[in-house]
């Protein structure tokens, strides 16, 4: 990973986001319309994610990674089993909570600004505060000045970026990443880890970050688990573990 | 935090040829397709002029229709000003009822299997054949050219608005649903600016079949000014210069209509980056 830049200032009046995050046997199973692809299910799983805490999740296809994330952000409910986030359960979208996808799955008929302003509009923030957090946002992710552009007109990693700057203008309490930098290549996907690193260091907000890239979860997360079959096969701090290690769980 | 250089990708070289070249081949065709006319019946006399007449007769009828001052001119232009009226109302009922209906067969996939396919079916029925049935249910009136015209603008509509629904890409919905966007705002802020190109598509087809929709009703419902009455009237007292002027100015119409959908559509497209800028 290369060297990281440093961190931007985090406002005075910004106490630290993250909220601590607890599964408790939670549980899911597909229909039976299951086939040789459909996923596995996940569960029973129980962990603890602390406040501002950086976790990593790696597993082999099926492992139950998608599972997880949509149970988090509560587009799938537990069939068993609490998710609490902070004092209170996850049961559905929850707005304390976003999730940035593999595909930027930026809106093209809106530009930059208007991209990142939407969910400021869903949650009717007042004009003035959602122009100060979208250019706040786009501070963040080192867009200054592209907030007019259309959405087409931006490189990959630069979409990646509008997708991260959109999910934090909501300042989550969570932020859910499934594989974020998988589609960009490997320069870009190193740059915007750093970056990702320096903003999670500013906000401390809690991330769980899933990945199949192992060197990626270790090099960014504080705490790695390995899923296998929906289950916690590894759950150890990142500097304890080597790629090895975790390949050597997963097989 | 640093931005990279921006990237130059590659613009793939648009295939087409400049504008003006293909508006320049476009005048060309028309003034051969003018030539052969004027030369068929004014040089070479192969038609009496009451079968198929000369350019210039038809142009003559066209003239005194528009802009005529005597007591049986500018018929044409009031034909016309009621035809556009009687489409563009028709149309913009069917439009909105098209964005509706496609709305709830989007949400609701029962309603889309029944209803989606009965308009599917009921497309494949020629417009003038409900023209009878309108007729025996309004009247002899112009209510009866309006069913026919949101008849026919509204299924397209419907089913594009439906079908582009189902085609929105699953990530823009999640993308939706996480940043707090649910039920109908999820559907206005999302799904249908997201389902818009398609949609558009829908809505030139839906031109063109209110537009031939019309002009058929016209044909069978006399009294009112309309461009269809033109045609009808050019038949009964054998004025082939005024049938052809009629036919003419209801493909010049629809097709300066669909031109101008078209133009919308291809911004829309561009702006979404499903197109290369020419």
């Amino acid at each position: 990973m290369t060297a990281l830049s440093p961190a931007p200032p985090v406002p005075a009046d910004e106490p630290p986001q993250g909220l601590p995050l607890v599964l408790d046997g939670v549980t899911y199973r597909y229909g039976r319309t299951r086939s040789a692809t459909a996923p596995a299910g996940l569960g029973p799983l129980s962990l603890a994610v602390g406040a501002g805490e950086f976790l990593c999740v790696v597993g082999p296809s099926g492992s139950g990674k998608s599972t997880l994330l949509s149970l988090l952000a509560g587009f799938l409910r537990p069939q068993m089993g609490t998710i609490l986030l902070g004092d209170t359960p996850v049961t559905g979208p929850d707005p304390r909570l976003t999730l940035v996808q593999q595909e930027a799955a930026l809106f093209p008929w809106r530009t930059v600004a208007g991209n990142i302003s939407f969910g400021l509009e869903q949650r009717r923030t007042p004009r003035a505060e959602r122009e100060e957090r979208v250019a706040d946002a786009l501070r963040l992710v080192g867009l200054e000045g592209y907030g007019g552009r259309r959405v087409h007109e931006l490189s990959g990693g630069q979409r990646q970026r509008v997708s991260l700057a959109r999910a934090l203008a909501l300042r989550p309490r969570l932020l859910l990443l499934d594989e974020p930098f998988s589609a960009l290549d490997d320069r870009t996907r190193t740059v915007l880890a750093g970056e990702l690193l320096s903003i999670w260091a500013a906000r401390r907000v809690t991330v769980v970050f899933v990945t199949h890239h192992l060197e990626e979860a270790l090099a960014l997360g504080q705490r790695v688990i390995a899923l296998r079959g929906g289950e916690v096969a590894l759950d150890a701090p990142a500097r304890e573990l080597n790629v090895a290690r975790l390949r050597e769980t997963l097989e | 935090m640093s931005v990279p250089a921006p990237r130059t990708d590659p613009v793939p070289v648009s295939p087409r040829a400049p504008r003006w070249r293909v508006l320049s081949w476009q005048l060309l065709g028309l003034l051969l397709l003018l030539g052969v006319w004027h030369l068929v019946t004014a040089v070479l006399k192969l038609y009496p002029p009451y079968v198929f007449p000369s350019p210039a007769q038809v142009w003559t009828e066209i003239s005194y229709g528009l802009w005529g001052t005597g007591p049986q001119d500018g018929k044409l232009l009031s034909a016309i000003v009621g035809s556009l009226r009687r489409v563009l109302t028709g149309y913009a009922i069917a439009v909105a009822l098209g964005v509706l209906v496609g709305l709830l067969m989007g949400a609701w996939r029962p309603l889309r299997a029944t209803l989606g396919a009965y308009l599917t079916g009921i497309q494949s029925v020629p417009s003038i054949a409900f023209v009878p049935f309108a007729i025996l249910f309004f009247g002899l009136n112009e209510r009866a050219v309006l069913f026919v015209v949101i008849l026919e603008g509204f299924i397209p509509v419907a089913l594009a608005v439906s079908g582009a629904l189902l085609n929105v890409p699953p990530a823009l919905r999640v993308a939706g649903r996480t940043l707090g966007a649910r039920g109908l705002s999820l559907t206005t802020g999302v799904l249908l600016p997201a389902a818009l190109p398609n949609v558009l598509t829908g809505l030139r087809t839906a031109w063109s079949f209110a537009w031939r929709a019309l002009v058929g009703g016209e044909l069978l419902i006399s009294g009112v000014a309309s461009i269809g009455e033109q045609l009808e009237v050019g038949r009964a007292t054998a004025n082939v210069a005024l049938v052809l002027a009629s036919i003419l100015i209801i493909g010049l119409i629809g097709g300066v209509f669909d031109a101008g959908l078209r133009a919308l559509e291809g911004r829309v497209r561009r702006d979404y980056g499903l197109e290369v800028t020419p």
